[in-house]
């Protein structure tokens, strides 16, 4: 019972130190820079669910044999790992690239009278959706530019890999 | 790991019911709230497996195989469940980033213009407003938008998104 105490806890403290970090490093990242810095936050804080879990080996916080230790810390990294999935996919993601949240807001800045399309328009539109993804495409390395063309620069980032594994389950539901 | 696997294979239960609901239902859309419930009538399962079935019984009572991760094993359960969901909401919507890389991998190569083009035909902007006033988040008062008091709501929690974040309006 206190092994499996340790486990979540583990996860749970390293993922609070993830977002420490990334709380702190977030606000000088540029976007095209925001990919990367993020998935070397989440690499840097897998580690810490290891090291832990091993502080609490040396101080033989309970009576476990190593191989559940060695175990524990693999489960730890493990829920940590799902947290910052979690919160990247569904918190952080959101409010940084959502195009319904960046309407939500141009709306809320147009005061109780509201916006007209054409305002809205003015300030966001598909040029501005356009060069800020071509931005962070080009930032991660997802895309290359050789000579006003653009190409793909990883043939197995994120999106393809997350677009297959969304083509397997719609393939399932078969709609 | 017992309970590590009875956790996971639960999980698999829980899409594999998902996704038999998805496919008889007449109702076209996400069925995300579905899930919501499949997931916890499989979590109910989970918890009366481990309070119920005395392990040591059936596997001994050393090993790798009866290691106590009860607690972890249903933690890990109920963060697969948003992941799972991840997934399926990207079955029925596309970003723009994903059509932007789509578009370029189908063509092998585009220049700005036909990425614009791309852009313009998804209309991106149209189909979320659109979505945005279904959903009640906002509303529109004499051809003018306005956000409704969970729109209100939606908009708060991106402010304090913002000062937590110390960055500024994404998209």
């Amino acid at each position: 019972m206190q092994m499996d105490i340790f486990t979540v806890g583990a996860g749970v403290i390293s993922f609070g130190i993830f977002l420490l970090i990334h709380m702190i490093t977030i606000r000088w990242v540029r976007p095209e820079h925001l990919l990367r810095s993020l998935l070397s936050c989440v690499i840097a804080a897998l580690a810490c669910p290891v090291v832990i879990m091993y502080i609490l080996f040396a101080f033989k916080m309970t009576d476990a044999p190593v191989y559940a230790w060695v175990c524990a810390g693999l489960l730890s990294s493990l829920v940590q790992g799902l947290l910052c999935f979690v919160y990247v996919l569904c918190i952080f993601g959101p409010y940084e690239t959502s195009i319904r949240m960046r309407l939500v807001r141009e709306i809320k800045a147009g005061g109780p009278t509201g916006i007209s399309l054409q305002e809205l328009l003015s300030k966001y539109n598909p040029q501005t959706i356009v060069q800020v993804r071509l931005k962070r495409l080009l930032g991660s390395g997802d895309i290359v530019e050789k000579d006003g063309r653009y190409q793909i620069g990883h043939s197995r980032n994120f999106f393809f890999i997350f677009d297959a594994i969304a083509g397997g389950i719609k393939k399932c539901i078969g709609r | 790991m017992f309970y590590m696997l009875t956790a996971i294979v639960l999980f698999f239960a829980a899409v594999m019911a998902h996704i038999f609901y998805c496919r008889k239902s007449p109702l076209a859309g996400l069925h995300a709230k579905a899930f919501g419930i499949i997931a916890i009538i499989f979590l109910g399962v989970y918890i009366g497996i481990i309070l119920m079935v005395d392990h040591s019984q059936i596997l001994g009572s050393q090993g790798l195989w009866v290691l106590p991760f009860r607690i972890t094993a249903g933690v890990i359960y109920i963060l697969l469940v948003p992941v799972y969901l991840i997934f399926y909401t990207l079955t029925q919507q596309t970003s723009p980033s994903k059509k932007i890389l789509l578009s370029i991998s189908e063509q092998g190569e585009m220049t700005l213009s036909d990425i614009m083009a791309v852009a313009e035909e998804q209309d991106f902007i149209a189909i979320r407003l659109e979505d945005l006033c279904l959903s009640g988040c906002v509303k529109v008062v004499e051809g003018r938008y306005i956000l409704s008091a969970s729109g209100q709501k939606i908009a708060t929690v991106l402010n304090i998104m913002e000062h937590l974040l110390g960055r500024g309006i994404g998209g």
